[in-house]
């Protein structure tokens, strides 16, 4: 009887939340009310050196869609060669590659670095047609980080007895800030100089608060850092 | 081993079946039930067909956290014979408010005003919110429905009688006679309401116009709470907590058997392809969440072709569907009021003579904003027909302009699909095909359509995927004439429209302080002579209301009624004079 007693209380701390589900009020929405996601079935293999994504495997995430509708919890990829955003379809396993226009954001969750990426379809100029850029930074001004990846050559590679030709990819990051008023500057390069080329205005005060807290703007971090530091100074002097 | 003492055995007993029965019924103890209750404040109790009913509804509801409350909530006035008016009803903060207009053919008698949310219809149909009006036709001089009582006169309904109990406020009138076309004020003070704010809704009415049935007053809602316990029902309808939502079950046509595991696909008439879709579950119900996108659109539901092993059917759930038969008084019990009546009649008559109106409806919170639930954003093929010379049909279409389209007539059997954009094989299997925006099962009868007849085809040849759902390419035809071509549409649909909620409305009587001449042509006989849907009372500050007299005399009752920010019911009437 003593063995038998703390099972039923674990059978019981084990089974009551489930029989609490069970006779769930009703409250919450069936699964039906979720948006639907939609895209082209594809086979995105790529002979290269180097990956076309801009992660290596698939993590969850969310889509926010053209609607304002949130999808929660589906397996992604961004494809920073073709900027899609592929979709693991859970029962086929079918790479689908979401419709770009039907979506304005996506975030993805990186379980392993406990670390959450935070995409936005974002329009940097008139003539473009829109891209999905990675949010580094938002408040009143933005920046954000456009995970390219470019073929950058081509390599061969022996298949058999033939030689195939096989494309070089890079990761080719554009970085973008958004200011307060939502114009987007490109910075061409990563560095002290573009960064200034982007307060032509506030050139000299800029130069001056990265040498005051030493930020070389020589990797995205100290960018990040760099921009932290200038939305402050810009929100203090306006 | 050790035997157990004999309490030690009951008590371990007794907490195993109070902590198995905690888990069975867990959401009760864990998560109380939610408890919805809708009340309504109405102008008056008697009206004239012609005339305009204001009301303001209340939600009071157990929940605390404001997505755990309807948003949405129904109002509907039925006759003994069925629904005649129906509202729906955003809520906003627990609160809507509008006007109904009581249609000129409305025969005389008593009406019955019911409201409820999709919540509610969990419940039993007792616990909805039910309040008798009495409407007279305009044109019923007679008035024969309203015969002599057989025995003493029910006052329980007759104005006059005992006041119901008030609470929490306090009227205060400068002057408690009034002149004709004056302007006045009046003061309503919080006098210890529970709670810190209240929301009300204020009537001042000539007194002949009400009937003393006060839902408002403290006590009276005890007996329809205690009558709200859940129904063990099939179907569960679900709280419309953001958009409104459409229900129904998908049933055998031979013998009405549930059809579970049907996807049931939903789209409106459009110039862009759309498609909702849903699975029936286990005993064949579905919902549709619906946004303001689908409002006032036909929507052409249908179960997915190729699923059912039998016909179906759709059942939708209509929510004015009622069980419980209507609950009015006798006629009789107006037996003294017929003269007020009638002259309520002629007062009608003379404002729809000068065409005199106080209603006017709120434009804010109807637009439309909610994008179509798209499944493409973009075609690869889009053909427009009137760039190219007319053509007879969609055959000659396909095999003229079209490329990537094949299609096949061989023997009687018409086939056909699409090549793939990008690497020109044939897609596999038959294209969907949408008419209009609309899901079309079968496309052949549309073959038919010349160009001069269609605006435009879109074309994604792509295998593609909607949800679960997939499509070996898509076809889309937008016709010149949607209405005529959708009314030919092959295949099992049923159609029905998702109402948008009914408009706010002001009350706008004439303002005295601002007509110079005193006695203008327009008559003002109104019997209501102030009605304000929502005045938020806090922290008990008094509120000043203005209100302007009419040419008609008489006693007038100020009634305020509404709730607190604890969900208590407050009530209180005033009465005043008009020389």
């Amino acid at each position: 009887m003593q063995k038998i007693k703390p099972l039923i209380l674990l059978a019981y701390f084990l089974f009551a939340p489930v029989f609490a589900v069970m006779a769930d009020s009703g409250t919450h929405s069936p699964d039906g009310f979720e948006p639907r996601l939609s895209g082209e079935i594809v086979n995105l293999t790529l002979q290269s050196r180097g990956s076309q994504y801009h992660h290596p495997e698939w993590l969850y995430g969310d889509i926010i869609l053209y609607s304002g509708e949130t999808v929660k919890n589906k397996q992604l990829r961004y494809n920073g060669f073709r900027d899609a955003l592929v979709w693991l379809h859970p029962d086929t396993q079918q790479h689908i590659m979401l419709d770009t226009d039907l979506i304005s954001g996506f975030s993805l969750y990186e379980q392993t670095l406990d670390r959450k990426m935070v995409f936005d379809r974002i329009t940097p100029g008139r003539q473009s047609q829109g891209m999905f850029a990675e949010r580094l930074f938002l408040n009143s001004i933005a920046l954000y980080a456009h995970r390219n990846i470019e073929q950058t050559g081509e390599a061969t590679q022996i298949s058999g007895n033939a030689l195939r030709p096989i494309a070089i990819l890079e990761a080719k990051p554009v970085y973008y800030i958004r200011d307060h008023e939502g114009t987007y500057i490109e910075l061409n390069r990563l560095n002290r100089r573009s960064l200034l080329a982007a307060f032509p205005e506030k050139r000299r005060e800029v130069r001056s608060l990265l040498r005051q807290h030493r930020i070389g703007v020589f990797n995205e971090a100290e960018l990040i850092q760099a921009i932290y530091v200038i939305e402050q100074f810009l929100s203090e002097n306006n | 081993m050790k035997q157990l003492p004999i309490f030690r055995k009951s008590l371990v007993c007794i907490v195993f079946g109070f902590l198995f029965s905690a888990g069975l019924f867990g959401q009760s103890l864990l998560e109380p039930e939610i408890k919805e209750h809708i009340y309504v404040h109405t102008d008056r109790d008697l009206f004239v067909a012609g005339e305009y009913m204001y009301f303001s509804m209340y939600l009071f509801s157990s929940a605390t956290q404001p997505e755990q409350k309807s948003k949405y909530a129904y109002l509907a006035l039925r006759s003994a014979s069925g629904v005649v008016e129906r509202l729906t009803l955003k809520l906003g903060n627990g609160e809507a408010n509008g006007a109904i207009y009581l249609h000129d053919t409305l025969s005389t008698g008593f009406y019955e005003l019911v409201g409820f949310t999709n919540w509610m219809r969990n419940g039993p149909e007792d616990a909805y919110f039910r309040k008798p009006v009495f409407i007279a036709n305009r044109f019923d001089d007679k008035l024969d429905i309203i015969t002599r009582p057989l025995h003493d006169v029910d006052s329980s309904l007759d104005a006059g009688t005992e006041k119901p109990q008030a609470n929490g406020l306090r009227i205060s009138v400068p002057s408690r006679e009034l002149g004709k076309r004056t302007n006045a004020s009046l003061v309503v003070e919080p006098t210890g309401i529970p709670g810190s704010k209240a929301d009300v809704s204020i009537s001042i009415a000539q007194s002949a116009t009400l009937l003393n049935n006060n839902e408002f007053a403290t006590g009276s809602l005890t007996t329809t709470q205690a009558g709200q316990q859940r129904q063990q029902r099939q179907q569960q309808y679900i709280m419309e907590t953001d958009n409104l939502i459409l229900s129904g079950q998908v049933v055998a046509a031979n013998d009405n058997s549930p059809q579970p595991e049907q996807t049931i696909l939903l789209s409106v008439p459009d110039t862009l392809p759309n498609l909702k879709y849903t699975l029936s579950n286990e005993e064949g119900y579905f919902h549709f969440l619906l946004n303001d996108y689908f409002y006032d659109k036909v929507l052409f539901l249908s179960v997915k072709p190729g699923e059912e092993t039998v016909p179906t059917n759709i059942i939708l759930s209509d929510k004015f569907d009622f069980t419980l038969p209507m609950s009015t008084p006798d006629p009789s019990v107006l037996w003294e009021k017929r003269d007020i009546i009638r002259q309520s009649q002629d007062m009608v008559r003379i404002q729809k003579t000068y065409g005199v109106s106080h209603m006017q409806k709120q434009e804010a919170g109807c637009s439309q904003n909610s994008p179509p639930p798209k499944i493409f954003s973009q075609a690869n093929i889009m053909i427009y027909s009137d760039h190219y010379i007319p053509l007879d049909d969609i055959y000659e279409m396909v095999r003229e302009i079209i490329p990537a389209w094949r299609l096949r007539r061989s023997g009687g059997v018409i086939s056909h699909n699409l090549t793939n954009v990008t690497t020109r094989a044939s897609l596999p299997g038959q294209p969907v095909f949408f008419l209009d925006g609309i899901f079309a099962h079968d496309p052949v009868p549309y073959f038919d359509l010349s160009s001069p007849e269609i605006y435009k085809i879109e074309i994604l040849n792509k295998e593609w995927m909607h949800g679960e759902l997939y499509f070996p390419g898509i076809i889309h035809i937008v016709s010149h004439q949607a209405e005529v071509n959708l009314e030919k549409i092959n295949g099992k649909y049923v159609r029905t429209v998702l109402e948008s909620p009914a408009p706010l409305v002001d009350f706008s009587p004439p303002d005295y302080d601002r007509i110079t001449d005193n006695q203008p042509h327009m008559p003002d006989i109104r019997q209501l002579i102030h009605w304000q849907p929502s005045l938020r009372l806090q922290n008990g500050e008094p509120a000043q209301i203005h209100f302007s007299t009419s040419d008609i005399g008489g006693e007038y009752v100020i009634t305020i009624k509404g709730v607190t920010s604890t969900g208590e019911p407050i009530f209180q009437q005033e009465t005043i004079f008009v020389q």
